[in-house]
């Protein structure tokens, strides 16, 4: 391929890539995902008090802080240079970094395998429906991005600076970095580095435990059971149906291999192997179900395939034909068929978030899902019993409990759950919840009201109680 | 243009092109395809829910009553839909009131008498109906609250 050519074509990949992360965080006010809210909330913290916070004051009585602030930095930096306030940095931070994944994944490859397969790599990771689909939620972006220079590293044996990215990545999102230890710890042990493994995680090991000390209080609440018990209730049926995508491209891009030939290939293999392997556990349990696995099995199947068909032949021409449409009709669904590219709450429920900002509720202490509580909390000056971050759970029963009563089986066991928890005085639902004619068969006010279109109401209720116990209305 | 156009076609069939070269152009056709249409994807998505939010919310309700006294507090509106509503007062589940309106940024106050005896417990329900659709079984959005007779 001509230079001229080569280098328009690397021109529209980049500017594809940047277009379709950048621009649908133009057309909406707010964060485009959950976990934003709770960062912002941080950063906003952050920046007022100076510090990196070791408590914070959310949700309902606050809580040992557990994340480590590397984001949080990052996004107080960027409301300093831009004057954007944070919210709206943490509306553009993601995605910008998500296009870097593009930008980076061309420059290691090239340096690696040459030009036409960097080319190719950067178009599979520009256009992939679950990168793209990942560039607005967590920090992991920035974990991954740290971790494609340490891979480079990695395969270049300059295990030190690669430990020194590692170690960065863990302030960002130490998620990330546990699951990139996997395969890399396998590519190092199947190399016989030994010596290496204890290189490579030096600089890491010592950023986490430096963290740990730091935030000792932190540490001895990590009894994250409880986010996956329930966000499974939630995206288990999801997961089962994506499960075949995400078990037959690795299958596609490891049965393609007729030798390793290269570092870079073999690593990318393992990498693809692992997390495909460790992303089935989820039909062990619910408890072992890897967040976002996903996206980091997609990261190797674009590398993967980028070195596997760069080298075309007709048959693999037509492979390649056939993954790119591929990518672009799943791109389509998500984009245009499903709601991820929505607001996260529908237009009633922030409107719902705003009449709580500006009224006065007497002793108001809501219980809301995690979802709408973590916005309540960000965008009004209300209280709330749950949060979005599940890193820290101060009182796990508790907390159990209030997940549970939106998916109460009878009207008993919801009854069995507000007595348990006096504290709760209102409820605040969604139009989405589960189980509000149980509630309203018990003595409550309903206050407020809010609908979009033909949606159940999302709504504000009073719980009144009888010497502290909830009854049933009419006895 | 047009004959540059042409010149560079006729060159191009003059010249005999490998395998290799014939499959970098498709893949090259393939990319910029690809990526046309994802830009196209992104461009043409949408990213607000299409509709009204309406909201209902009571204000000035007293919790407890005396024998004898009127019912009495504000139904707050606030829509973004010029849509006619029909709003029901029901006290224990039995029509109070009932009229016409539209959801628009309003306080309606009600006052209606009760005849409720000291020592009983009542519910007090405002309904809304969206006469546009049909609203079918419960399907109806409301706000209620509980009051005690003294």
């Amino acid at each position: 391929m001509r230079k001229m050519w080569f280098n328009a074509m690397l021109a529209l990949i980049l500017l594809a890539a940047f277009f379709v992360r950048v621009y649908p965080a133009t057309q909406t006010g707010l964060p485009m995902r959950f976990d934003s809210y709770y960062h912002v909330r941080v950063a906003e913290l952050i920046k007022s008090e100076g510090e990196i916070p070791s408590w914070e004051p959310w949700p309902h009585g606050g809580r040992p802080h557990s994340y480590p602030p590397g984001y949080h930095l990052l996004l107080v930096a960027s409301d300093l240079a831009f004057q954007s306030g944070i919210i709206d940095a943490s509306r553009f931070v993601l995605p910008f970094a998500s296009s870097m994944l593009v930008v980076a994944g061309y420059w290691i490859t090239r340096k690696l395998r040459g030009a036409k397969t960097a080319l190719m790599a950067a178009f599979f990771l520009a256009i992939n429906p679950y990168l793209v689909s990942a560039s607005y939620d967590s920090p992991q972006i920035i974990g991954m991005l740290l971790s494609f220079f340490a891979v480079y590293f990695l395969i270049k044996k300059m295990d030190i600076r690669a430990s020194l990215l590692l170690a960065a990545a863990f302030f960002f999102n130490p998620f990330s970095l546990a699951i990139v230890s996997l395969p890399i710890a396998l590519y190092l042990l199947l190399s016989r580095g030994f010596r290496r493994i204890a290189k490579a995680f030096s600089f890491p090991v010592l950023a986490a435990i430096s963290w740990f000390l730091r935030n000792a209080e932190a540490s001895a609440c990590y009894n994250n059971w409880i986010g996956p018990s329930f966000i499974y209730l939630k995206v288990g049926n999801w997961i089962n149906f994506v499960t075949p995508i995400f078990v037959f491209l690795p299958l596609l891009a490891l049965g393609l291999i007729d030798r390793i030939g290269s570092e870079f290939r073999k690593f990318w293999a393992i990498w693809v192997f692992s997390i495909s392997a460790l992303f089935l556990t989820h039909f062990i349990s619910p408890f072992a179900h890897p967040w976002r696995t996903d996206f980091y099995i997609m990261v190797g199947v674009c590398f993967l395939m980028a070195d596997l068909l760069a080298n075309l032949d007709w048959r693999k021409l037509f492979l390649f034909a056939a993954f790119s449409a591929a990518s672009i009709f799943s791109l389509y669904v998500i984009f245009h068929a499903s709601s991820l590219m929505l607001p996260p709450l529908m237009p009633n429920e922030y409107a719902l978030v705003s009449h709580l900002d500006s009224s006065s509720y007497p002793d108001f202490l809501p219980l809301a899902n995690h979802d709408i509580c973590s916005n309540i909390l960000t965008l009004s000056d209300k209280t709330c019993l749950l949060d979005i971050n599940f890193e820290c759970i101060p009182e796990p029963q508790k907390w159990h409990d209030y997940e549970q009563f939106f998916w109460a089986g009878t009207r008993q066991e919801m009854k069995g759950i507000l007595n348990r928890n006096q504290e709760i005085s209102y409820v605040v639902y969604s139009s989405g919840d589960w189980g509000r004619s149980y509630l309203e068969t018990m003595d409550v006010d309903k206050t407020y009201a809010s609908w979009f279109g033909s949606s159940p109401d999302a709504a504000v209720y009073r719980i009144n109680r009888d010497g502290g116990n909830a009854s049933y209305f009419g006895g | 243009m047009g004959g540059l156009l042409r010149n560079r076609l006729r060159s191009l069939s003059k010249e005999r092109h490998s395998s290799a070269e014939v499959r970098e152009w498709i893949m090259a056709a393939t990319i910029a395809m690809c990526l046309l249409f994802a830009i196209l994807i992104a461009a043409t998505a949408k990213y607000h829910y299409q509709g009204d939010v309406s909201e209902i919310w009571l204000s000035g309700y007293s919790k407890t009553m005396r024998e004898g006294e009127n019912i009495s507090f504000a139904i707050n509106t606030d829509s973004e839909s010029e849509l006619m509503y029909a709003v029901s007062v029901y006290v224990d589940g039995v029509s109070r009131a009932n009229f016409m309106t539209t959801l628009e940024q309003n306080s309606i106050n009600i006052d209606i008498p009760s005849g409720f005896k000291a020592g009983t417990s009542h519910r007090v329900e405002v309904v809304v109906f969206d006469t546009s659709s049909g609203d079918w079984y419960d399907s109806n959005h409301k706000v209620f609250y509980t009051v005690d007779v003294v």
